[in-house]
């Protein structure tokens, strides 16, 4: 029998009247590595928090848990076996310094002080934290926080890991170190893991199933390759990795026994095929030359005792475009934003819109020209329900109700207007923030991450509405951390590093002199095709060789 | 490495200043309290150079002074008439007596100055897990979540202000009312956000078994040693105390300032007990520079 | 373990008497009494909050609550004499009731004083807000507490006691450890004071007008979503 077995599990949150999981049947054996996708609000977190008793959600429950030929249900029996990491990093944080929070949960189950300290010891050595193990938590950057929080629960010594989208909230560089953690605790230490998880790209290789779930069951289970190709033919293309969709688009029929799942393999199915060097037609956009936003020679620092965080900056946003800022965390980023947004004032240099110095516009003409959609876009509401918010933006910018409702229609996002924004999701939540910022009518949108926590379609959404703006004539700035969003949509990119934008160009050109920061594509071609960065670019240029 | 202060166990630091300011409440002296200003202020010297009481100085005098010429003011008791202004009447009295009391809070407010760079959260929160582990759990909680609001404040002004909702212009009513705005919005996200925070306890079984605490520091031989000299120190200027030494009545009569042979003893003990992260340190640097 | 429990118990039945002991001995000890006697209480209303087993989601909400309470005069930092640090407390506590409304008052004093600094006046801002909360908490079911006068009243009402407090260790603490409290400096501390209280007082009635039922409202929303504190 399977380790963890669910038979005909059926839940009911309530004051609901669909089910969250629909006559779910799952098999997961021991040591295995299981990933659960599908869209939010497919039932993920449900099934996950179903099977730790002790934060199993109010609700009706129907059919049977087992868990090592034992039904789970809320007794003390299994609870210390399963160890749970949420996906916020920051909510999980109890203590106000590292030590504290590894020992909570030790402390909690009332473990002597020998005791503590034999398993303190052994983990902050495999973990590597000694130099952690002072600090604030609060000082810690988003990945170590949720590194600490793995720690903690591994070191009530669980036999099994459930994990609701821990890296949905980190960047690559992050979640890739908190990935090959859970890979060296599934290999090394035969745990079984469960996770839920949207970006299959790293993930997929080190699975032993994946599970795609929709509407509370599931859709398509097995095997990596198995499942991508069944998702292929009979699911929703966008959750597969750009490497093994490229295969399946390029080599229409075909088995699923060979889908290459990472560059290496990729690489070698290419060995065997001559891809054309094509010229790819470098960004042909034509781009409007106007300059909308001027930055000149801008430092910028929070604190006289720190060191600058920009220096010397030097930028100019043109109408029409869509320019995306990468660069690593604390890079400054986000504080160029905020600067271009009119909040921070650079304390050396000049930010001029239209030639005239941000300082000498009233903020109100200020405000209404450039819009800003943070990254959490949760503050960005002060009313308990949509409507209200629209209204109050509405009063607040003398709107008509007719050309709001216009917007939320387009936006696809009409009929949520009753509900508290905190119930809507993060797509839905993002749109809605979106709408009341383009009441105003904003010449310029500055979105930090957007694509953030969104699962593969929503992105998509955003990207389509994203790109119907700049149409419109809306100039949009954005900072991400995702690479293979910008190389498909952008039309310009840059890349922050030391204070200042080390390099900027069009996509294509951007990312084929890059080794590391690149798509996957660009990395599968390296060497045989170096202009290629996008799938479609990709597709086109094997298309051509035929 | 050098034997210091703080490195005694929290409970023997913690033990030490409440202990002194008991003392200085209680010996009222002028003598005794001018010592124990001078002791307190080597402390800080001992400790670092001073460096944390130096932003304090200018509050300490002015509060010393302040508190020194109000009493002659307010207060004409006393037969020792000293000068006489306006037909009010000022006492040696009424100066001895608001010196003294200057004396006292400017000593405890230089006592609390050294407190709070000795007792470092940590240590106040390890005390409090011994003896109430479930207001230290709400207390580790609270601390944790204040950096967080202030964050979490900053990224809401932010974004607030980016849509023309501010607190720094605009009319009096306009601010105050926005500044709330902000900490309603503050106060629905943390709580909603604070559910998960609850279940990653809940997850870790909190509140499940009897809570256990990890031993960050050890009671050593070091610290039983401290514990029961600072007691007796302690006990036996109560004592003295008690007895009417090193105390000087000025109301209604004042006494004479002068001290017997007991007194003087008394006084000793007070100031080494005072001295006692002196002595600490010096006796550490003694053992360090044998060893060596 | 148990033994350590005992210890405890006996240290805290002994501290009681030790202190009645000494009281009467000096009864015109006001300063070292007054500290003696506030730091007592909140000992004792600590060591009954121990006994009662609370739920992680409890804990949680009560620190939010208090860590709210704390941060909040941070936006108000260019508006002087303005912080709705007692509007916060006076709302946990007409939620949540008079012990949550108390503890909150005083880990929120405790923790911003761990973190901005301790002083003397830590123990009497502890005991100030955690007035403000069990007030609030003990008198929300009186029916003028439901009228907006009433609400109104107590909003004044609770920023002068909580100004006064504050005021009267002030006042030991400039008249001397013992000597007679001197009526005049008294009124004169009281009168200097009072611009601040009155500010004080305003705000917490602006706040409570404009803020007031919507903060009630988000308030016992969460009350049930956390299925809490209803004992």
């Amino acid at each position: 029998m399977a380790f963890i077995e669910l038979k005909n599990v059926t839940f009911t949150y309530p004051n609901t009247s669909s089910p969250a999981l629909d006559k779910l049947s799952l098999k997961v054996n021991k040591g295995q590595f299981v990933i659960l996708f599908g869209p939010s609000g497919c039932g993920k977190s449900t099934l996950l928090r179903l099977l730790k008793n002790n934060i199993q959600p109010h609700g009706k429950l129907s059919g049977e848990i087992y868990m090592n030929n034992q039904l789970l249900i809320d007794e003390d029996a299994t609870e210390r076996e399963i160890g749970f990491v949420f996906q916020d990093p920051e909510n999980q944080v109890v203590a106000d310094d590292v030590l504290h929070e590894l020992v909570f949960g030790m402390e909690n189950i009332g473990l002597t002080a020998n005791e503590m300290r034999n398993r303190l010891a052994e983990m902050v050595h495999f973990m590597g934290f000694q130099a952690l193990l002072n600090r604030k938590t609060h000082e810690l950057s988003g990945g170590q926080k949720q590194q600490v929080n793995l720690a903690s629960v591994l070191l009530m010594q669980p036999n099994v890991l459930l994990l609701d989208e821990p890296t949905a909230q980190l960047d690559p560089v992050s979640s890739r170190d908190f990935l090959s953690m859970l890979v060296r605790l599934n290999e090394e230490f035969g745990m079984t893991i469960i996770m839920a998880e949207h970006r299959l790209e790293e993930i997929i290789p080190i699975a032993d199933k994946i599970v795609m779930m929709e509407k509370g069951s599931i859709a398509i289970e097995g095997s990596p390759r198995k499942a991508l190709h069944h998702i292929w033919c009979h699911g929703e293309k966008a959750y597969i990795p750009s490497i093994p969709s490229f295969y399946m688009r390029s080599l229409k029929e075909t088995g699923h026994t060979q889908i290459p799942l990472t560059v290496k393999e990729g690489r070698t199915w290419l060995q065997e095929h001559k891809i054309p060097k094509v010229n790819n037609e470098l960004a042909s956009i034509s781009v409007d030359s106007k300059e909308i936003i001027k930055v000149k020679n801008v430092y910028y620092q929070y604190d006289k005792k720190e060191a600058a965080i920009l220096r010397d900056m030097n930028f100019s946003l043109k109408k029409g475009e869509l320019y995306a800022l990468l660069g690593g965390n604390g890079s400054g980023k986000t504080t160029f934003l905020k600067l271009l947004s009119g909040i921070y004032k650079p304390q050396q240099g000049s930010i001029t819109l239209h030639n005239k110095k941000m300082k000498s516009w009233k903020r109100q003409d200020l405000v209404q020209r450039i819009g800003y959609l943070p990254q959490n876009p949760k503050l960005f509401f002060l009313q308990d329900t949509l409507e209200k918010e629209v209204r109050q933006t509405i009063e607040q910018w003398n709107v008509s109700k007719k050309a709001a409702d216009a917007i939320l229609y387009s936006l696809g996002i009409y009929h949520l207007c009753e509900k508290h924004p905190y119930d809507l999701s993060g797509g839905e939540l993002q749109k809605g923030a979106l709408a009341c910022l383009l009441l105003r009518k904003p010449e310029v949108l500055l979105l930090d991450e957007p694509t953030k926590g969104l699962d593969p379609v929503s992105k998509e959404k955003l990207a389509s509405i994203l790109i119907n703006l700049t149409k419109e004539g809306i100039t949009i700035f954005m900072t991400s951390h995702d690479v293979e969003f910008v190389a498909k949509y952008a039309t310009r990119c840059g890349m922050m590093f030391d204070g200042t934008i080390s390099s900027e160009d069009f996509p294509g050109k951007f990312f084929h002199g890059n080794f590391f920061y690149t798509t996957m594509i660009q990395r599968l071609f390296r060497g045989l095709s170096n202009e290629l960065v996008t799938e479609e670019e990709a597709v086109r240029a094997w298309n051509q060789k035929e | 490495m050098i034997q210091r202060f703080d490195q005694l166990h929290p409970f023997v630091s913690f033990f030490y200043y409440f202990g002194a300011i008991v003392l200085l409440m209680l010996l009222q002296h002028p003598i005794s309290l001018s010592f124990a200003f001078l002791i307190i202020v080597s402390i800080h010297i001992a400790y670092d150079k001073c460096k944390s009481l130096r932003q304090w100085v200018p509050f300490i005098f002015i509060t010393g002074l302040f508190i020194l010429l109000l009493n002659p003011i307010f207060n004409e008791r006393g037969r020792h008439v000293v000068v006489e202004i306006l037909g009010h009447r000022v006492t040696l009295e009424a100066l001895v007596y608001g010196g003294m009391t200057g004396l006292t809070i400017m000593g405890i407010i230089a006592l609390f100055v050294s407190y709070n760079e000795v007792m470092t959260p940590n240590k106040l929160l390890f005390l409090f897990s011994k003896i109430m582990p479930q207001f230290a759990v709400l207390l580790m909680l609270t601390l944790r979540f204040i950096p967080l609001m202030k964050r979490r404040l900053d990224d809401i002004s932010t974004i607030q202000q980016s849509k023309g909702i501010t607190v720094v212009e605009g009319p009096w009513k306009n601010k105050v009312k926005n500044g709330l705005m902000y900490v309603q919005v503050l106060l629905t996200y943390s709580l909603e956000e604070a559910i998960q925070t609850a279940d990653s306890m809940k997850s870790r079984e909190y509140g499940k078994h009897k809570r256990s605490s990890y031993e960050y520091f050890r009671f050593r031989s070091m610290d039983v040693f401290a514990i029961i000299l600072l007691c007796s120190f302690l006990v036996i200027s109560i004592v003295g105390r008690m007895n009417g030494h090193v105390y000087l009545n000025v109301y209604p009569v004042m006494d004479s300032m002068y001290m017997t042979s007991l007194d003087m003893t008394f006084l000793l003990l007070f100031c080494l007990y005072l001295a006692f992260p002196i002595l600490v340190q010096v006796g550490g640097y003694i053992r360090w520079h044998l060893l060596n | 373990m148990e033994s350590k429990g005992i210890i405890k118990n006996l240290i805290i039945i002994l501290l009681i008497p030790l202190f009645i002991f000494l009281s009467i001995h000096w009864i015109e000890h006001y300063l070292l009494l007054s500290f003696g006697f506030v730091i007592l209480a909140i000992i004792l209303f600590l060591l009954r909050f121990e006994k009662k087993v609370m739920e992680a989601r409890e804990i949680v909400l009560l620190a939010v609550l208090a860590a709210i309470a704390a941060v909040s005069r941070i936006p108000f930092a260019s508006i002087p004499s303005v912080q709705p640090t007692t509007f916060v407390i006076m709302m946990a506590g007409f939620v949540f009731g008079a012990e949550s409304g108390f503890i909150i008052g005083i880990v929120s004093a405790l923790a911003s004083n761990m973190i901005l600094g301790q002083g003397p006046w830590t123990p009497w801002q502890m005991i100030a807000w955690g007035i403000v909360g069990f007030s609030a908490g003990l008198l929300r079911k009186r029916s003028f507490m439901g009228k907006t006068w009433g609400k109104v009243l107590f909003a004044i009402v609770s920023a002068f006691v909580f100004g006064w407090i504050m005021n009267f260790w002030g006042v030991l603490a400039f008249t001397g450890s013992e000597g007679p409290v001197e009526f005049q400096i008294l009124i004169a501390y009281f009168l200097g004071s009072a611009l601040f209280d009155t500010i004080h007082a305003i705000s917490n009635v602006f706040f409570l007008l404009l803020f007031g039922g919507i903060w009630i409202k988000i308030l016992e929303r969460f009350k049930t979503k956390y299925g809490l504190l209803e004992r």
